[in-house]
């Protein structure tokens, strides 16, 4: 029998119950009628003997197993009723709820995004990516390193293509900006795409059928191979305008014609974010996966398994592995792709989600305050209901049946709320930091938020309901008073110090990261960054491999700049500061570090780089004009090159080698802040920099430095640099009208730009150390005041027998801050915890950090005083007369 | 009767089960008689001494019923009144028969107790 047709059945059961006892009743009325009594009389009398109908139907009708569906009904008509009676505290409930139901909701959906959700891939379990483990002694600092590096060699992926059969291998590079000219006529409009460079087999890898056409084949994926491009699918919507005949036409991509080979279905995610793909070419020293840059991907042949290609994999031949770690060991694995790609964002995502399960532990604590004060009043409404038969157990079930359904109404509004925290999560933060195909609100996560407002339901409607069983029902009844406990202020207390000390953790937390983020935007730039307008362009373009038109541009269109009115002085270079170098290691030949290379970063730029920038010169001289590319080879180092590889600030005159050539250091400049490319110790450090003159570059050089860069041209103004963008434009177009600026950046843009982790975690963090804040004033107000309306009477009293109304306030506020200071010290211990775990998030802020330390208990203190004795107002007001009168 | 001591309806059910099913059926065994007709039946037959509470009354119908021990079926009263009739079964009817002889037995048993002197 089906759910549904036993309920049918049971309601049949039920109306043929009630004629069944209106007959009876009928019967006996007519008996008695026939003794003799009036029919009024007859009527009453059966109706006595027969008892309480309700309950004999109740007692035949549990028979049938169903009444337990019918009780939950009854107490939800009788919730229904509740909720609307005193809209109020149902108001305050549902939307303290869908807050703290919302932001985990919304967190969790990232949590699930990452971790527990199939990756958008067929067979996702079957792909994998390949780690290059390394542990040993680093030669650089002699202290012991572990490395799973995701970033392969040339040589490596040749040896996978060599040694692996169980498993199909493709190769990812990067995601670079490139300039696209739809169409093969001259006129057309160049716009800028991030094109993803992959090797042949990579959409197989992924599983990914292009819609039309097909991946790249191994011929494209060679150097001198045919120019192949494969379409995303936005990308040939938008500016194909969904041309179905697209195939085998030909685009100008990169400066060069492209032959369209595929059309990538809708909906394909790819890790890059690529809007077109093109073939990864890998080679050698300088080209593809020349420099340790690209990452391996499996997947598993069919009837393979992956002990099979495991065992394949743990046999690679390591290269070059006597320079990674001269007494150390090393080996490849497969890393499931699903766990590679949570892996980056695997910690931060649980922090916090930590972090706002505590907002609904304070949230949950809130409201089980306030519905314990709810439970007081309803005591001789419970006392009552208990008199008259109610079982307990029928009391705590209508209890928690409010509050379920509380939680439920509230956890449709947190759905809403996360949905509208993703939406806008999705705007201020880049692809990066969210998961393959974007937060969304699935199955699991409503499973989630469904069992979060049980869960909740349960902790602020069950422990309530503990207290319920507690009324006494004969004092109640007799009294008809409050059952005005001591006790229920007490647990109150508990919980506000429960939630004031997952609060300071919060505080605190959220202090040392916003700590962090004043240290790092304050920190010394090197250069003077007012007045300065940067523009990125793509010069991964084959007109400009060749070094003389390479310099031809640069100096036109600097020529051309320089003459615009207002600016003062412009300059190009590969990199700006904030932005990362490209990682290339000099050859040391003399001094102390002779024969070995330096790691440092590279940056070749014109003569006035240093000028524009105000990079200030602290020993010999700046790049000039002079440096030619068949005059001899110079460079500019910054201090902490010298300082690194010359254990002297002051190299001026020392060489170093580059290839074949040979470079004389002809000057030191300061250090500017960078984003870290070699050594990733912190957001933002001033790593060894060296400058070359762009005429001096050598066309490898070039090459390499603008398929992984977009050069910036720098200007700086004499007014405000918003305005000088067009002209930029106006600068560029005559030395190449075709050639698009990708965007402009103010120099506060790129620092931004550069701790947008940071910033994103601070904000993030802030938001959630306020919301517990405001929670937990809430909690302590609600407590004070409850405790203000209970005690009115014993204040008058206390009153008019000569106390003052200072000495009362004292005493009611003093429960907000006792709860608060216990609240307090356990949060502390908390926070030192906590601040273990943030230690890699930690720069220039110690974990112990006394400007914290101080403000957090200060903040939390000024608080709760207020919310403590704001409610105690009230008490100025009690007359001590009407108190006594009330009596 | 106000009491914080929940007593549960059933018991009274619980107390009486064994007994009442057997007066019951035995009740039905004249003819097919409805609840009302049941109750005064075993009132009148026990000469005004065993009144049987209608909450103990029809659950106990109802359960037998699903027992598969009575039958019922809706029919009209001399005065023309439409009434819910039960009828014995032959399931019910064994069941009589069982619970007689266990009462039979237990009566005897107690009887020996409270009067030991066998009776000649």
């Amino acid at each position: 029998m089906t759910f549904w047709s036993r309920i049918l059945r049971s309601e049949r059961d039920k109306s043929d119950l009630d004629e069944e006892i209106k007959a009876h009743l009928a019967l006996a009325a007519a008996d008695k009628r026939d003794r003799g009594s009036s029919a009024e009389q007859a009527r009453r009398e059966a109706a006595r003997e027969f008892g309480n109908v309700g309950l004999v139907k109740d007692v035949t009708h549990e028979l049938s197993g169903w009444m337990w569906l019918e009780h939950l009904t009854q107490d939800l008509r009788f919730a229904v009723r509740q909720v609307r009676r005193t809209p109020g505290f149902s108001l305050a409930v549902i939307l303290t709820l869908a807050l703290g139901i919302g932001v985990n909701s919304a967190v969790f959906s990232m949590v699930n995004g990452f971790m527990l959700r199939p990756l958008p891939y067929p067979d996702a379990d079957r792909v994998a990516s390949l780690i290059l483990h390394t542990e040993g002694i680093s030669p650089r600092t002699g202290k012991a390193v572990v490395d799973d590096d995701d970033s392969h060699e040339f040589e490596t992926w040749n040896l996978v293509n060599r040694d692996i059969t169980a498993a199909q291998a493709a190769a990812q590079g990067g995601t670079t900006g490139v300039n696209l000219q739809a169409g093969p006529e001259q006129g057309a409009a160049v716009r800028y795409v991030h094109a993803t460079r992959v090797s042949a087999g990579y959409f197989d890898v992924l599983g990914i059928r292009p819609l039309l056409g097909r991946g790249f084949t191994a011929a494209e994926d060679r150097p001198g191979g045919p120019k192949a491009v494969v379409l995303g699918y936005a990308l040939w919507q938008s500016t194909f305008q969904g041309d179905p005949h697209i195939l085998g036409k030909s685009i100008t991509l990169k400066g060069e014609p492209y032959v369209v080979v595929g059309v990538l279905p809708k909906g394909t995610h790819s890790q890059g974010n690529g809007e077109l793909f093109t073939p990864l070419v890998p080679s050698d020293p300088k080209g593809e996966c020349g420099g340790n840059n690209c990452s391996i991907l499996l997947r598993l042949r069919s009837g393979a398994s992956w002990q099979q290609a495991g065992a394949e994999i743990s046999r690679l031949h390591v290269p070059q592995f006597d320079q990674i770690s001269p007494r150390g060991r090393a080996w490849f694995y497969a890393q499931p792709l699903s766990r590679y790609l949570a892996s980056q964002m695997r910690t931060p995502v649980l922090a916090l989600m930590l972090a706002v399960s505590f907002i609904l532990l304070i949230a949950c604590a809130n409201l089980a305050g306030l519905t314990l004060v709810r439970i007081d009043r309803r005591t001789p409404e419970i006392a009552t209901r208990l008199a008259l038969g109610a079982t307990r157990a029928a009391i705590l079930r209508q209890l928690w049946v409010e509050a379920l359904l509380l939680a439920l109404i509230g956890a449709v509004l947190g759905l809403v709320l996360a949905s509208g925290i993703l939406h806008s999560v999705r705007g201020f933060v880049t692809d990066e930091f969210l998961p393959l195909g974007g937060p969304a609100i699935d199955g699991r996560v409503l499973c989630f938020t469904l069992s979060m407002s049980l869960l909740t339901s349960l902790f602020f409607g069950a422990l309530p309901a503990i207290r319920a069983r507690r009324v006494d029902v004969r004092s109640s009844v007799a009294h008809g008073s409050y059952g005005v406990a001591a006790g229920s202020s007490r647990i109150r207390q508990f919980l506000i110090a429960g939630e004031v000390c997952l609060t300071v953790v919060l505080l605190f937390s959220a202090g040392l990261l916003i700590r962090t983020l004043v240290h790092l935007e304050t920190l010394p730039a090197g250069f003077d960054a007012h007045n300065v307008m940067t523009a990125k362009l793509s010069l991964d373009d084959a007109r400009y491999h060749d070094p003389a038109a390479f310099r031809s541009l640069l100096n036109r269109s600097l020529a051309a700049m320089r003459r615009t009115p207002g600016v003062e002085d412009a300059a190009v270079g590969l990199s700006v500061p904030y932005e990362r170098g490209l990682n290339n290691p000099v050859d040391m030949v003399e001094g102390p570090l002779s024969g070995e290379q330096a790691s440092s970063s590279l940056s070749w730029v014109t003569p006035g780089y240093f000028s524009t920038l105000r990079i200030p010169l602290l020993a010999g001289r700046v790049l000039a004009d002079s440096d030619f590319s068949t005059s001899e080879h110079v460079a500019v180092v910054n201090t902490s090159f010298g300082r690194k590889f010359f254990n002297d600030p002051n190299p001026v005159g020392r060489h170093v080698g580059s290839g074949k050539d040979k470079i004389t250091i002809v000057g030191v400049v300061g250090n500017v802040a960078k984003r870290p490319g070699v050594y990733a110790e912190a957001p933002l450090s001033t790593e060894p920099v060296f400058y070359i003159p762009a005429a001096q570059a050598d066309p490898q050089l070039i090459a390499m430095g603008n398929l992984w860069f977009q050069p910036s041209w720098i200007v700086r103004t004499r007014g405000p640099i918003e305005s000088i963008t067009g002209d930029m434009q106006k600068a560029l177009a005559e030395a190449d009208p075709t050639l698009p600026f990708a965007g402009f950046y103010g120099m506060s843009d790129l620092l931004a730009e550069s701790l947008v982790y940071q910033r994103i975690e601070v904000a993030l963090l802030t938001v959630l150390a306020g919301l517990a804040l405001l929670l937990s004033a809430i909690g302590i107000y609600g407590l004070v005041s409850s405790l203000v309306v209970q005690r009115t009477r014993e204040i008058g009293i206390r009153i008019a027998l000569g106390s003052s109304f200072g000495d009362a306030m004292i005493k009611i506020g003093a429960s907000g801050v006792v709860a608060t200071a216990f609240g307090l010290a356990a949060g502390l211990a908390g926070s030192l915890l906590a601040s273990q775990v943030l230690r890699s998030e930690l720069y220039g802020v110690r974990e112990h950090d006394p400007v914290t330390l101080v403000a957090v208990p200060t903040v939390l203190a000024v608080i709760a005083l207020v919310a403590s004795f704001l409610p105690t107002l009230r008490i100025t007001r009690i007359q001590p007369a009407e108190t006594l009168r009330m009596e | 009767m106000p009491t914080s001591e929940h007593q549960p309806y059933q018991n009274r059910i619980e107390l009486l089960q064994g007994t009442l099913d057997m007066l019951i059926l035995q009740t039905l065994q004249w003819g097919a008689q409805h609840g009302y007709g049941i109750a005064q039946a075993l009132r009148a037959q026990s000469g005004e001494v065993l009144q049987v509470e209608t909450g103990s009354l029809y659950p106990a119908l109802h359960r037998m019923e699903r027992q598969g021990w009575i039958l019922s079926k809706w029919g009209q009263t001399e005065q023309n009144q439409r009434a819910k009739y039960y009828r014995i079964t032959a399931e019910g009817k064994k069941q009589l028969a069982r619970d007689r002889s266990k009462w039979e037995a237990m009566v005897a048993a107690i009887g020996n107790i409270l009067s030991p002197t066998p009776q000649v």
